[in-house]
C-alpha cells in the first residue's frame, strides 16, 4: 500500500518533469536542428549585393556564387564579382575546417594579387557592407552557448527566442558581437528574424530574411537585409537562379583559380 | 617588327578555338581633365574608352586584350612624332591615341598556369611601396590614381605553379622596357632593343605563413630608370645637352612580407584586408660593363594601420 502510493508519487513526479522538459525544448537543440548543414554537395548562383546608405543612395554588386561542401567536412565558397567596373574580377574564396581553421583569400584585380586575410578578421566587413566575414560564413554551432529566453509571434507564426553568447573570449573578439537574440520558427525552424548587440550589449544590427527558397528538403535563404541600426546603413543579399548539384570542381576553390581572372 | 608573327599566330588560335569560345565583352569611359597648377594650363583634356575582350575556353585557355581609346585635346597635333614610352604598338592620330594597355594568351594545363603577352606583373607583397617590385617600370609621365596609367604593361612569358601553400613564379622579359620619364626636349636617349641573350628574367616564391603573406624573389635585368648625364659645349649651337643612356646590368633578390588584418570595427572601409605590418627588402647588385659590383640594400617596413590611427587622432 504504502509502497504503491510511493510509486504513484514517483510516477508522476517524473511525469510533471517529463512534462516540462517537453514545454521547454534545449535552446542548443533546436540551434542544432535549425542550422543542419545543408543537403546538397554543392551550389552556385547569382548573387546580388545591395548597399543602401542611410541617406537615399545604393549600389548594387553583382556576383557569381559558388559553393561545396567536401566529405572530409571541409566547405568551401567562392565569390567572383562581376558588376560594376570598379570591383570586376575581385574574387573572395574561403575555406573553413570544422576545427575552425579558417582561410580566406581575397584577390584584388587592380594590385594583381590575393591577400589572405587574417582569420581572426572575422568581423571585419565584407566588401563594405554590413555583413562581416562572419555572417556570410557557414554558421558554426559551437561558436555560441544558447539560451531559451521566451516565445513570441509575429505575423501569425510562433517563434522561439533563443539567445546566443559568444562561447569563448576569442568569438566576442573576432566577431564584435556581444550577443545575438534569434527568432527560431518553431514549426520550420527558420529564423527570419536575429538581432545582434555589440560589446557593449547596445543593439547594433538587425539581420530579416525576406526569402525562402525550397531546395531539397532545406529552406535556403535567398533574401536577406542587415541593417546598421547606428550607422542607418544597411545591406542585402538576394540569391537566384540557384542550382545545387552541378558537379563543380574543386579547382574552382584554389588559390590558383581564385587570380585567374581576366 | 617582331610583334606582327604574334599578333598572327594569337588572331590563328583564336579563330581555330572559336567554335567553343565564349566571347564576354565590356569597358568604361572616363573624362580626363589634368591641370597644371603653375602655368594654368591643362596637361590633358579629353576623354578615354576603355574596351576589354576576354574569350574563355573551357578553363583551358583565355585571351584577353583591353585597349584604350584617348582623345586629348590638350595635346598639339605637332607632338604627335614624340615617342611614346616603351616602343609599345599604338596609333596616333591628331588629337587621338590607341594602345593596347595589356593583350595575352592563357594556357592551362593540370600543373601549371602559362601567360604570354603584353602584361603586368606586380611582385612584393606589401600594398604599394615595394622595392622587389621591379617588372613593370613607372610612367611619371602619366599622372594618375589607375595603376594601369602609371605603370607599363610589358612583354612578357610566365608561368605560375603551385604545390600547396607554395606558389612558383618564373618570368621572362625578352624586351627592355624603360620607364617614362619627362625628360626636357632634345635629350639623346639610347634605350634601344637588346640582343636575345640579353634578355630579363627572374623567379619568385610566395606563401603564407599563418596570414602573413611572404615572398621571395630574384630577378636579372636592367633598371628602367635611365642613368642620365648633362653635357656643356660652348662652341655647339645649343650649349646645354643632356642624355638618358640604359643603365647597366642588374640583379636584384628580395624579399617582402605583410600580414593583413581586419578589425571588428564599424568603419566602411574598402574591405580589402589592410596589412597591420609591411615588410620589404631588396638587395640590389648593379655592374656597369665589366667594372665591379656594387651593392644597395633597400629596406623598407611599415605600418599602415598605425600611421592611419595617428591620422585620425590628430
Amino acid at each position: 500500500m504504502q509502497n504503491s502510493r510511493l510509486g504513484y508519487l514517483a510516477a508522476s513526479f517524473l511525469l510533471i518533469l517529463a512534462l516540462g522538459y517537453a514545454q521547454a525544448p534545449d535552446a542548443t537543440e533546436i540551434m542544432t536542428a535549425a542550422l543542419t548543414s545543408s543537403a546538397w554537395k554543392d551550389m552556385q548562383a547569382d548573387m546580388k549585393l545591395i548597399l543602401r546608405t542611410g541617406r537615399g543612395g545604393e549600389r548594387v554588386r553583382e556576383v557569381a556564387f559558388f559553393s561545396k561542401d567536401s566529405e572530409d567536412g571541409l566547405s568551401c565558397m567562392l565569390m567572383r564579382f562581376l558588376a560594376p567596373a570598379d570591383v570586376k574580377g575581385t574574387g573572395f574564396l574561403t575555406l573553413e575546417t570544422p576545427s575552425g581553421d579558417d582561410e580566406r583569400y581575397l584577390y584584388l584585380p587592380a594590385l594583381r594579387r590575393v591577400k589572405k586575410i587574417a582569420a581572426s578578421g572575422s568581423g571585419g566587413n565584407f566588401m563594405s557592407s554590413d555583413f562581416t566575414y562572419y555572417d556570410i560564413g557557414e554558421p558554426k554551432l559551437e561558436d555560441w552557448n544558447y539560451t531559451l529566453v521566451g516565445e513570441e509571434s509575429r505575423d501569425g507564426r510562433t517563434y522561439y527566442m533563443i539567445e546566443c553568447l559568444p562561447a569563448t573570449e576569442d568569438i566576442l573578439k573576432d566577431t564584435g558581437y556581444g550577443k545575438i537574440v534569434r527568432w527560431v520558427d518553431q514549426e520550420t525552424l527558420n529564423i527570419p528574424y536575429s538581432e545582434i548587440y555589440d560589446r557593449g550589449q547596445n543593439k547594433w544590427k538587425v539581420l530579416n530574411v525576406l526569402g525562402f527558397e525550397r531546395i531539397g528538403k532545406v529552406d535556403f535563404a535567398t533574401d536577406m537585409v542587415v541593417r546598421d541600426l547606428q550607422t542607418g546603413h544597411s545591406s542585402e543579399i538576394q540569391f537566384s537562379n540557384i542550382k545545387v548539384d552541378q558537379g563543380i570542381p574543386d579547382v574552382y576553390f584554389t588559390v590558383r583559380y581564385l587570380q585567374r581572372v581576366r | 617588327m617582331t610583334v606582327k608573327p604574334t599578333c598572327s599566330l594569337l588572331l590563328t588560335l583564336l579563330l581555330a578555338a572559336s567554335g567553343t569560345a565564349q566571347l564576354q565583352t565590356n569597358g568604361y569611359l572616363k573624362g580626363l581633365a589634368y591641370v597644371n597648377p603653375h602655368s594654368g594650363s591643362y596637361e590633358r583634356l579629353g576623354t578615354r574608352l576603355q574596351t576589354r575582350f576576354t574569350v574563355d575556353w573551357q578553363d583551358r585557355m583565355g585571351f584577353f586584350a583591353g585597349i584604350n581609346y584617348e582623345i586629348d585635346l590638350a595635346e598639339s597635333p605637332s607632338d604627335t612624332t614624340e615617342q611614346s614610352p616603351s616602343d609599345r604598338i599604338e596609333i596616333k592620330g591628331n588629337y587621338l591615341l590607341i594602345y593596347p594597355v595589356e593583350f595575352y594568351l592563357d594556357l592551362h594545363t593540370s600543373f601549371m598556369d602559362l601567360r604570354f603577352g603584353q602584361q603586368y606583373i606586380f611582385w612584393g607583397s606589401t600594398d604599394w611601396i615595394n622595392p622587389t617590385d621591379v617588372i613593370n617600370p613607372w610612367d611619371y609621365e602619366n599622372l594618375s590614381s589607375e595603376i594601369e596609367d602609371y605603370r607599363l604593361s610589358v612583354l612578357a612569358l610566365r608561368s605560375d605553379m603551385y604545390m600547396g601553400d607554395l606558389a612558383i613564379q618564373a618570368v621572362l622579359v625578352p624586351r627592355f622596357t624603360p620607364a617614362a620619364i619627362p625628360l626636357p626636349p632634345g635629350t639623346i636617349k639610347h634605350d634601344r632593343l637588346l640582343k636575345v641573350d640579353q634578355a630579363q628574367y627572374g623567379l619568385r616564391l610566395t606563401s603564407y605563413l599563418g596570414a602573413t603573406d611572404v615572398s621571395l624573389s630574384y630577378f636579372k635585368g636592367y633598371d628602367p630608370n635611365p642613368t642620365i648625364t648633362a653635357g656643356y659645349d660652348p662652341s655647339a649651337l645649343s650649349p646645354m645637352s643632356m642624355e638618358a643612356t640604359m643603365s647597366p646590368t642588374q640583379w636584384r633578390a628580395g624579399i617582402s612580407s605583410a600580414r593583413s588584418m581586419h578589425s571588428p570595427s564599424r568603419a566602411k572601409g574598402p574591405g580589402t584586408g589592410e596589412p597591420i605590418v609591411a615588410a620589404t627588402t631588396r638587395l640590389s647588385g648593379i655592374r656597369a660593363s665589366k667594372r665591379s659590383w656594387a651593392w644597395i640594400i633597400s629596406p623598407r617596413i611599415g605600418c599602415p594601420s598605425i600611421y592611419r590611427r595617428c591620422m585620425k587622432d590628430c
